[in-house]
């Protein structure tokens, strides 16, 4: 297992690697000049648009500018915001609470709702099927953005039960302001969850171990609980991590409805204004904690999945 | 004594064998959810491709003393914050939201279908490097690859549709990949490629019209979750831009409206989007595949 | 009294085109101690009768008729009844070990969960008597073996855990469903072998369902055999060799390769194995029957008892000269 997880790590490190490049190298093809947008316009001499240039190793080559650029990240420098000339690393960090409650309370959510409407539907069957088949099918179809909206509207102007912006400090607080964007952030994912776990349920019911066991006498909560959930779960993992690694992304629409202050909204600013110090930096972060999670996924599907090889040997 | 009968001629003499199942055709396929999700398609796309005809107004322009007009029958549907019909900009949202994503979704397949036939083509290191490309995409969520490239070529409807189409791509190729190296495996390919016949015209004789159906399949599925994307990264800020109509702006623009108590335009734009999405991923579902995974 | 009696089985399952009839009348007896062979071709109708003793038909199935279990009606008990006499009275044994066995769980689960959560024993004593049968079905490294996954014991291993949990709780009566089908030719006796043995050192009953004429005939007491949901002749194997009563058990006994004669061309039973839903009037068989008259067809043609033996066909007291020869060299010519 722990070989598993090292020779894992090594690769995440080495994709997070070729990903920096690409990160680094659309921002220099990018159109338009850097110390045009830090001049901001104004008309200045040769002499201080040189000494700009400088200062920021603008005339140095690809290369070395990204090999500066890589050796701070992996300090922990990474650069100053073109805008603000604000610290980017204390920038970010300000900022990664709010996103992080809004992704861990969604990914609750997920989990939660999800999971459990699919389990519950799966082996009941009848009306309460029909009705997670139907609620995911328009869950799914609802953009996070219009659910957030529709949200606000029912919850926080007409019966005033939330507050429509800002992300709260302290737990309870937290919990009150991050409620409404959270489950819009999970409607969607959780909408795919339930029908996938649905679907599970259902095909594992109707495995011959499923009926083995039942033909032995054991209880049907046991085979329920043993046999047909536990089994349903792996692929209810993995398409649980693809939900909850995408919320990484996703959070961005969410924060942007509720004008919350985390690390998608901070990433569409510097994309409007185009300060690319900080768009790299987001978006390497970014691409880091997708893949972070992805990796949990997949050692959690190891530990639940006996049968797969952690050697990595044999197909 | 009879002799034993060979046993296949018995097999064709007689028994339910030949039967053929009933429903065969593309509507028995699509069954009745299916037939009305794509009369509501068609409606939409006529809506779309009539909109100069029927909309009642000019969608841009607007007069600020009617702002915010209930439905009436003057507005069917009322007017926005800066007096322009909601009939009509919604008509014409629908050419920009569905022209959008059509956009995105023959983007994202002509640059999937190719890297797919490649990669099957030449095999080896060819396929191995397409296969290394695919996986650092990978490694970006789907959305973060768009605003990465929104950021490099700047805001807008072209932009973000192209930004899309490529965060689309990797999805597209891996799936088209692996349906075509099994195409690819089959003899009659081989033959041809015994034959002669060149790289292109094998793969435009044998192995496209072999994935064609795993194509128009991926196109109507990626439909719904690009109408969503497109409109999530005009929502904001980064893709069309005002004045011009889309559904996704429309939702956006309305929020200010909305929490004053006039929520019409959001309401009627963002139910046009669920409405689309819906129709389209139930008709990408019963053309044969199952609804993707998720939307990273 | 017999351990279990079936009577007038009949099943049919909900089909688009109308129901279809699967088992037309099943009726037979298993006494204490004995092991009765069930054979026929595939789709005949073999494990759906041992499902319905089972009552694990397909769901939506329409039954009728009887399954007295020591003279109780398995078909007429409650959840918590049926459970018990799953539990205790019955086991199964089926085609597919693999599949009998949930991937993601230890044999051991396996073997305590039915002694444990199905008979109430407390998890020490069920362990305990987990490995004694392990032991006791030739199984070398019983550690291993408890420790392992399903993946990781080959097919014939995993048969006799299946087997072992089957005998572990003595039950009254072993259901076997073509037990030896899924493995290598050369587990297969071995596998039966300890099915047999552990069946007789425990005096337990079976129904071992196969379409191996000649297996069933080396391990069960009686044989019945089966033709398009119905049973068509009930013998002991060396009767039902030495004088088959009815044709379908004949040209059965014919196409059977010998082991010590050359044929030049294997005798093959003419026409397709007709589906229970198929069957109009008379005889199902008589269709592919070389010995058929247009009498045969009509009406229904009752099983007929005779001591120990049973067929079912209308011109049986002609035939039954005839049939004590093989046909294989007319059939050849």
């Amino acid at each position: 297992m722990q070989r598993f997880v090292i020779r894992r790590l090594g690769a995440l490190a080495v994709t997070l690697l070729f990903s920096s490049f690409v990160i680094y190298g659309a921002m220099y093809l990018a159109p338009g000049t850097p110390e045009s947008f830090l001049v901001q316009g104004r008309t200045v001499s040769p002499e201080v648009l040189a000494s700009i240039r400088a200062q920021y190793g603008l005339d140095d080559p690809f290369l070395l500018r990204y090999w500066h650029w890589l050796t701070g990240v992996l300090t922990g420098n990474l650069g100053e915001s073109l805008t603000t000339r604000q610290d980017v690393a204390s920038l970010l960090a300000s900022r990664i609470p709010t996103t992080a409650w809004l992704t861990a309370y969604a990914a609750l959510l997920i989990v939660v709702f999800g999971v459990v409407a699919g389990v519950v539907a799966g082996l009941r069957g009848g009306l309460l099927d029909t009705a997670v088949l139907l609620g995911s099918s328009v869950g799914f179809a609802i953009p996070t953005f219009f659910a957030a909206l529709l949200l606000m509207s029912v919850f926080s102007v007409t019966l005033g039960w939330f507050p429509v912006f800002g992300a709260g400090s302290g737990f309870s607080d937290r919990i009150l302001h991050l409620t409404l964007p959270a489950v819009a952030l999970a409607l969607p994912a959780a909408a795919v969850v339930a029908r996938i776990t649905r679907t599970a349920v259902v095909e594992e019911r109707d495995t011959e171990h499923v009926s083995v066991a039942l033909a032995r006498g054991v209880p049907w909560r046991t085979v329920a609980r043993r046999h047909i959930v536990r089994n349903a779960m792996l692929p209810v993992t993995t398409i649980v991590g693809v939900n909850i690694a995408a919320l990484v992304a996703g959070a961005t629409v969410v924060e942007h409805a509720f004008t919350l202050d985390g690390v998608g909204a901070l990433l569409i600013n510097a994309v409007q204004q185009k300060d690319f110090a900080v768009v790299q930096a987001v978006a390497l972060v970014l691409v880091a904690v997708f893949g972070v999670v992805n990796l949990v996924i997949d050692v959690l599907y190891a530990v639940i999945d006996p049968r797969v090889q952690l050697g990595g040997e044999s197909a | 004594m009879k002799t034993a009968v060979s046993a296949p001629a018995a097999r064709r003499s007689g028994g339910p064998a030949g039967r053929r199942r009933p429903g065969g055709g593309l509507s028995g396929r699509l069954g009745p959810l299916g037939v009305t999700a794509v009369a509501v398609a068609a409606l939409l796309v006529l809506a779309a491709l009539l909109a100069p005809v029927l909309a009642p107004y000019d969608p841009d322009i607007g007069s600020i003393v009617q702002r915010y007009l209930p439905p009436g029958p003057e507005h069917l549907l009322g007017t926005d914050q800066s007096g322009r019909d909601l009939l009509s900009r919604l008509l014409y949202g629908a050419r920009t939201s569905l022209l959008g994503a059509a956009a995105v979704v023959v983007i994202a397949g002509v640059g999937g279908t190719l890297l797919a036939l490649v990669a099957t083509w030449f095999g080896g290191r060819v396929d191995a490097f397409v296969g290394r490309v695919l996986d650092l995409l990978f490694a970006f969520p789907n959305l973060l690859l768009a605003i990465i490239v929104v950021a490099v070529f700047g805001t807008g409807m072209a932009q973000a549709t192209v930004a899309l189409a490529m965060a689309y791509v990797p999805y597209t190729a891996r799936v088209l990949r692996s349906v075509a190296l099994r195409e690819r495996r089959l003899p009659y390919v081989q033959a041809a490629e015994l034959q002669g016949l060149s790289g292109v015209t094998v793969s435009g004789r044998h192995l496209l019209p072999n994935i064609a159906p795993q194509i128009l399949t991926g196109a109507a599925i990626n439909f719904g979750y690009a109408m969503i994307d497109l409109a999530a990264l005009s929502f904001l800020g980064l893709g069309v831009q005002a004045p011009t109509a889309d559904w996704g702006l429309m939702v956006s623009q309305g929020q200010d409206s909305l929490l004053q108590g006039y929520p019409q335009q959001s309401l009627l734009a963002g139910t046009c989007i669920v409405v689309a999405v819906a129709a389209f991923s139930v008709i990408g579902e019963r053309l044969g595949g199952r609804a993707a995974g998720g939307r990273a | 009294m017999s351990v279990l009696e079936l009577d007038d089985i009949r099943l049919a399952v909900p089909h688009p085109s109308g129901d279809r009839t699967l088992l037309r009348g099943v009726s037979l007896s298993v006494a204490p101690g004995e092991a009765l062979g069930l054979v026929g071709e595939s789709g005949s109708g073999k494990s759906m009768t041992l499902r319905t003793v089972l009552r694990t038909e397909p769901r939506g199935a329409h039954v009728t008729g009887r399954v007295l279990l020591d003279g109780r009606d398995v078909r007429g008990l409650g959840t918590a009844e049926l459970r018990r006499v799953r539990a205790e009275s019955l086991a199964m044994i089926s085609q597919d070990p693999r599949a009998a066995l949930n991937p993601l769980l230890r044999v051991s689960r396996f073997l305590v969960e039915g002694l444990c959560d199905a008979r109430g024993d407390d998890e020490r004593t069920a362990t305990r008597r987990a490995r004694d049968l392990l032991a006791q079905v030739g199984i070398a490294d019983v550690d291993r073996c408890m420790n392992s996954y399903p993946h990781q014991l080959s097919g014939g291993m995993l048969q006799r855990v299946v087997i072992a949990a089957a005998v572990a709780g003595s039950p009254r009566l072993l259901l076997a469903d073509e037990p030896t089908t899924a493995l290598d030719v050369t587990t297969q006796s071995e596998v039966m072998a300890i099915l047999d043995e552990q069946r007789r050192e425990r005096g337990m009953s079976m129904i071992f369902v196969t379409h191996d004429l000649e297996l069933a005939s080396a391990v069960c007491d009686r044989i019945a055999v089966m033709y398009a949901g119905e049973i068509v002749e009930i013998s002991t194997p060396e009767r039902l060799h030495a004088a088959p009563r009815h044709p379908y058990t004949r040209l059965l006994l014919d196409s059977r390769p010998s082991l010590t004669a050359r044929t030049p061309v294997l005798p093959v039973i003419p026409g397709r194995p007709v589906a229970a839903y198929e069957v109009g009037g008379g005889c199902a068989f008589a269709g592919r029957c070389p010995w058929s008259e247009p009498g045969c067809t009509d009406g229904e043609i009752p099983l007929v008892r005779d001591g120990d033996r049973a067929v079912r066909c209308a011109r049986e007291e002609e035939l039954a000269g005839e049939l004590a020869h093989a046909t294989g060299t007319e059939a050849t010519a």
